[in-house]
């Protein structure tokens, strides 16, 4: 819980950063550049921009939810009684996963979805549709993908999301 | 007692890496009847219970429960026996409803079907007045007869308690053996029963079968045991079992 509240603060953080960043560069230019939308994601606030800051701490998360939610259950004596139901020990795993990927799913896309809001305030530039979707959606998704609480799945994604990510951008 | 056996094994074994946790277990439980397992711990209480119940796979032998194979078909089996393990948890930011309403999800009950059944099983546990409370602040006796009231949630034909008066104080304990005398003779339920304590054992068991080291050495109604294998009165048998097995 707080960690959710630290990174949805951070990022907003980053996000206000670097907007007041564009909106200085910008007005010093005649037209708009392509893409300037997708800066708010991409560029460098004071240390480190959004991009690089999900990349970091999404897996951590992914890892906090993931890492326990059978242990937990075994630990306090849980797991034997729900196994004893007439369910199938696939479903309580799938649950599981579901249940971490959902949650993951849902700080990422009110993270964007407020990150959109606040640039479209700060910067004043109305990102175009192939913005939205190769850039937010793309970035949304692939975060998701990536942070999703699986002890298996995250190495997978960690060089691809690493390496796809910066060059879609 | 002539009625049919509900719950057979055969030659069941179980193997943790090298060590033997069941030897050889045969066993009978009637229809209706209260079975006790009684043995020292670590005897293989909790693993045969286990393996009626599909949760563990025999290493050898046959078990048959309802006339069904536990490790075979678990999930049918899981749906027709309420189980109550020996240190259960519950999901303390819930409330009792919530707890016993998930119970009846996980049962596929409709919601009609399940708040009439919470409001018996509450009422038959005692615990009708504390529904709305969450279960983290449950003290360890309520905790237990919320346990009970988990399993009757499903109507089971056969309950298998897993030392059910665990850190009970003895008028809890007194309480839980009536319930269990109860369940038996109104519900017509099967209990099986596990405990080191062979005075509860004693006093609601019609059949004991003892346990010592993954063998069951005697098995059959208390005053037989004791004129059988001694050839002395139930007192003084349970003195002598008690003395045997350490307890």
């Amino acid at each position: 819980m707080i960690l959710f509240a630290l990174i949805t603060m951070v990022s907003l953080i980053i996000a206000y950063m670097v907007g007041l960043g564009i909106r200085e560069e910008l007005a010093g230019l005649p037209g708009v550049p392509r893409y300037v939308f997708l800066m708010l994601f991409t560029s460098r606030g004071a240390v480190f921009s959004l991009v690089q800051f999900v990349a970091f701490f999404g897996p951590l998360i992914g890892l906090i939810l993931g890492f326990d939610m059978i242990n937990r259950e075994r630990n306090e004596g849980t797991l034997s009684k729900l196994l004893s139901q007439p369910i199938y020990r696939d479903s309580v795993i799938n649950g599981k996963f579901l249940a971490g990927v959902i949650t993951i799913s849902i700080m990422m896309i009110s993270i964007v979805l407020l990150i959109t809001g606040l640039g479209l305030r700060m910067v004043g530039v109305v990102p175009g549709s192939d913005e939205l979707w190769y850039g937010e959606l793309v970035f949304m998704s692939l975060s998701v993908l990536f942070t999703s609480p699986s002890g298996l799945a995250w190495p997978f994604f960690f060089p691809f999301c690493f390496g796809v990510l910066p060059l879609q951008l | 007692m002539e009625k049919q056996a509900i719950i057979e094994t055969e030659g069941l074994t179980k193997i943790y890496s090298q060590q033997v946790a069941v030897d050889h277990l045969s066993l009978s439980v009637m229809e209706g009847e209260v079975f006790g397992f009684l043995g020292p711990n670590g005897a293989g209480k909790t693993t045969t219970l286990l393996m009626l119940l599909g949760l563990t796979e025999p290493t050898s032998g046959k078990a048959r429960v309802l006339s069904v194979d536990p490790t075979r078909e678990p999930i049918k089996v899981k749906g027709m026996i309420g189980y109550m393990p020996e240190n259960m948890g519950f999901y303390g930011d819930l409330n009792a409803r919530q707890t016993l309403s998930f119970v009846a999800e996980l049962n596929g009950l409709s919601r009609k079907v399940a708040d009439e059944r919470i409001e018996i099983a509450m009422k038959t546990v005692g615990l009708e007045n504390e529904t709305e409370k969450k279960v983290g602040a449950y003290s360890r006796g309520m905790r237990q007869r919320l346990g009970i009231a988990e399993l009757l949630i499903k109507e089971p034909k056969v309950a298998f308690l897993d030392e059910p008066t665990l850190g009970l104080d003895p008028d809890a304990t007194n309480w839980m053996m009536e319930l269990i005398e109860k369940l038996s003779r109104e519900n017509k339920m099967t209990v099986v029963l596990s405990s080191h304590l062979l005075h509860l054992v004693q006093r609601v068991c019609h059949r004991i079968g003892i346990m010592i080291k993954g063998k069951m050495v005697a098995q059959g109604p208390m005053e037989q045991l004791a004129r059988e294998k001694l050839g002395v009165g139930t007192e003084k048998f349970t003195g002598i079992i008690s003395a045997v097995i350490g307890l």
